[in-house]
């Protein structure tokens, strides 16, 4: 069994490792010049889907609900995984985009996505019976150290994100094999 | 449009699951999972090839 703090130790761990995930998809668009197609903007998306959970964990204290959040949302951004990967699944397609690691980057979103409700699953197992120290609904505790450094890094990341697509995308819909920064042109 | 519209409201949803009031926070997360569905389906349109 796991304490309390640890749990939310680990929470605040994972919401370091999806900015890391959308960070490593930012370095290769920016670095490669790769621009992201609406299908892996969609899991850019699952990912921050993906934190929601934690971060409800890291400020309101960790609650079987909010795992459940994240299961919803890992199974959503599988979703949208599945889709690329079989879009590309047929013997000769290339694939979309560079390889990364022997792996297309919607594969790893695939694996990454399926390890988050598999990490989620665990920790359901694995955290300590009893009453919860906050109760449900309870505001926010005042966030420092860790925990506040792993939330403004994923906001970070929203607003990043937010703030590129509506650049390479402008204010129309994305085009399905985007090029150029719209709003740059 | 709809990707960075998304984007904006799952910056809102997080922002207020840890600073917020916990029904905001309800109300934008469930908000974000709809529109993400909706924006995966306004995209994708075009079928597989696969055949089962």
């Amino acid at each position: 069994m796991i304490s309390r703090s640890l749990e939310t130790t680990l929470n605040a761990l994972a919401l370091l490792a999806i900015s890391a995930v959308l960070g490593v998809a930012f370095l290769d668009q920016f670095a490669k010049g790769e621009l992201p197609c609406p299908l892996c903007l969609l899991q850019r998306a699952g990912f921050l889907l993906l934190a929601i959970g934690p971060v409800l964990n890291v400020a309101r204290g960790p609650r079987p609900a909010h795992y459940g959040v994240t299961i919803l949302a890992g199974l959503i951004g599988a979703g949208f995984a599945m889709r690329q990967v079989l879009l590309h699944i047929q013997p000769g397609d290339a694939g979309y985009g560079a390889p990364f690691l022997g792996l297309h980057f919607y594969t790893w979103a695939f694996v990454v996505f399926v390890v988050a409700i598999a990490a989620c699953a665990l920790m359901l197992v694995l955290r300590a019976p009893g009453e919860e120290p906050r109760a449900a609904g309870s505001a926010p505790v005042r966030l420092a150290g860790l925990p506040l450094i792993a939330v403004l890094l994923v906001l970070a990341m929203a607003a990043a994100n937010g703030v590129s697509t509506l650049l390479e995308c402008g204010f129309a819909a994305c085009p399905d094999n985007p090029t150029v920064y719209r709003l740059l042109q | 449009m709809y990707l960075a519209a998304l984007f904006a409201l799952l910056f809102a949803a997080l922002a207020a699951a840890a600073f917020g009031p916990m029904r905001l926070a309800g109300l934008l997360t469930a908000a974000s999972f709809v529109a993400a569905v909706l924006v995966y389906l306004h995209h994708a349109t075009d079928s597989l090839p696969l055949s089962f």
